[in-house]
């Protein structure tokens, strides 16, 4: 249930406003 | 104490997660720094391209020289030093005010610290602690730890950012890093446990003589090549598409998400069906996951299915191509010679990013690559179909 809750909160965070600005940088250098 | 810490091969294998987590959560932040830092102090993309460039380099080679110290003077110093690395790294990125400081902090330091803190020093210390029926499994659990601090510690670190500004994000993470230079005192491992006759020299010398081994190594170069290529060109070819921020971040969060479920699934089914089937599954799948997204009109949709997909058989190629190593070739020196086959990996990374963007340029689209990718997942699916699971006997004493 906790590791629930994490994943959808983190899952969230990577569609916050900031993270949509800086998708692309992240992905480029050492993303997943 | 909880109780799952009370056993000391749970405490090894939570305890080894949690550094890969880490490790590889802490990295995977490197990207949001390019933003700030640069716009600070008037580096472009191409500093920032260098040098984490060369940080995965230096991370796969430092695999092997890693693999090396932890097998000849024992994980827990391994896992210190390396920590203490990184940290050091990344605390000397605040202090570079020269694209050659950059170079050398984030890129040789850093890289140097995660060749001692990710899956092929951490994994074999956990394979040698847990029982053996379990040792699967338990592969799959630290290497779905390494996905999940990719996915949670990546939107802590733009938190962090837009709260306390990248100085200090950076000293935050780089403690995050430390906290693995106390924790490798529960990592010494127990390689002397595993002990066989065989030194250092010929065991590398049995490996590299055996088939099984190359075909493992190009198994894994294909894919370091795809997930390379995949992550550092999709964000071009969605916008090509026609597709905007939002959809390539979902898709990028997707890709982490299930990820995490491939790894733990991948280790879990490991142990109950031969490992190089299942690696050949995966290679095969992710064949079919790119052959969805040129067949189908490339819409939100097809992206996000695309990115569950290729999610869930993304690092699920770690515990099973480790384990496969540990298998076949033993737990003694399993460090040194995960760190060799890593290295197959970074050259196939090195490989997808530097000729997915030269394609790109000559051709003006991705769809050689693509398809190149296709083929390679085929070949690695059919390479691994030959490797021998059983145990390779030791040379007889001459």
């Amino acid at each position: 249930m906790l590791l629930a809750l994490v994943l959808a909160v983190a899952f969230m965070g990577h569609l916050t406003p900031a993270m949509r600005v800086q998708w692309a940088n992240f992905v480029s250098l050492c993303g997943f | 104490m909880p109780d799952s810490l009370q056993s000391p091969y749970k405490r090894t294998l939570y305890i080894g997660s949690l550094v890969v987590l880490l490790s590889l959560g802490v990295r995977a932040t490197f990207g949001l720094f390019m933003q700030p830092m640069g716009m600070e102090l008037g580096w472009g993309r191409d500093v920032f391209s260098l040098a984490f460039a060369i940080q995965n380099l230096v991370w796969g080679v430092g695999a092997i020289f890693m693999g090396i110290l932890a097998d000849r003077v024992g994980s827990g110093r391994t896992i210190a030093i390396s920590s203490l690395l990184y940290a050091v790294g990344m605390a000397g990125m605040y202090f570079s005010h020269t694209e050659m400081q950059l170079y050398l902090t984030a890129g040789l330091i850093v890289g140097l610290g995660q060749a001692g803190t990710t899956f092929p020093v951490i994994l074999p210390v956990i394979a040698r602690a847990v029982p053996a029926a379990y040792r699967s499994t338990a592969m799959g659990i630290a290497s779905a730890g390494g996905s999940l601090g990719q996915f949670v510690i990546v939107p802590t670190g733009q938190a962090l950012i837009t709260g306390m500004d990248w100085t200090g994000a950076l000293w935050v993470l780089s403690l995050f890093i430390a906290i693995g230079i106390p924790l490798a005192a529960f990592l010494k491992g127990r390689p002397n446990a595993h002990a066989g006759t065989l030194s250092l020299g010929a065991a590398v010398k049995q490996a590299l003589a055996d088939r099984s081994f190359h075909l493992l190594f190009w198994s894994y170069f294909v894919c370091g090549f795809h997930t390379a290529f995949i992550t550092l060109h999709l964000p071009a070819y969605l916008t090509d598409g026609g597709l905007n921020a939002t959809h390539g971040a979902t898709a990028i969060a997707l890709i982490g998400l299930f990820n995490i479920f491939g790894c733990y699934y991948a280790g879990k089914l490991g142990g109950n069906f031969s490992k190089k089937t299942l690696l050949a599954w995966v290679y095969f799948l992710r064949a079919f996951g790119i052959i969805l997204l040129l067949a189908l009109p490339l819409t939100p949709w097809v992206v996000y299915i695309f990115a569950a997909w290729m999610g869930l058989f993304w690092l699920g190629t770690v515990p099973l191509t480790q384990g496969l190593i540990g298998q076949i070739y033993g737990l003694r020196f399993a460090a040194t010679l995960s760190g060799i086959a890593f290295l197959g990996h970074q050259i196939g990374s090195f490989i997808g990013v530097w000729w997915g963007g030269y394609a790109y340029q000559t051709t003006g689209s991705y769809t050689m690559v693509w398809l190149v990718s296709i083929g390679l997942a085929v070949i690695a699916a059919v390479l691994c179909l030959p490797i021998k699971e059983k145990p390779l006997a030791a040379p007889a004493a001459a």
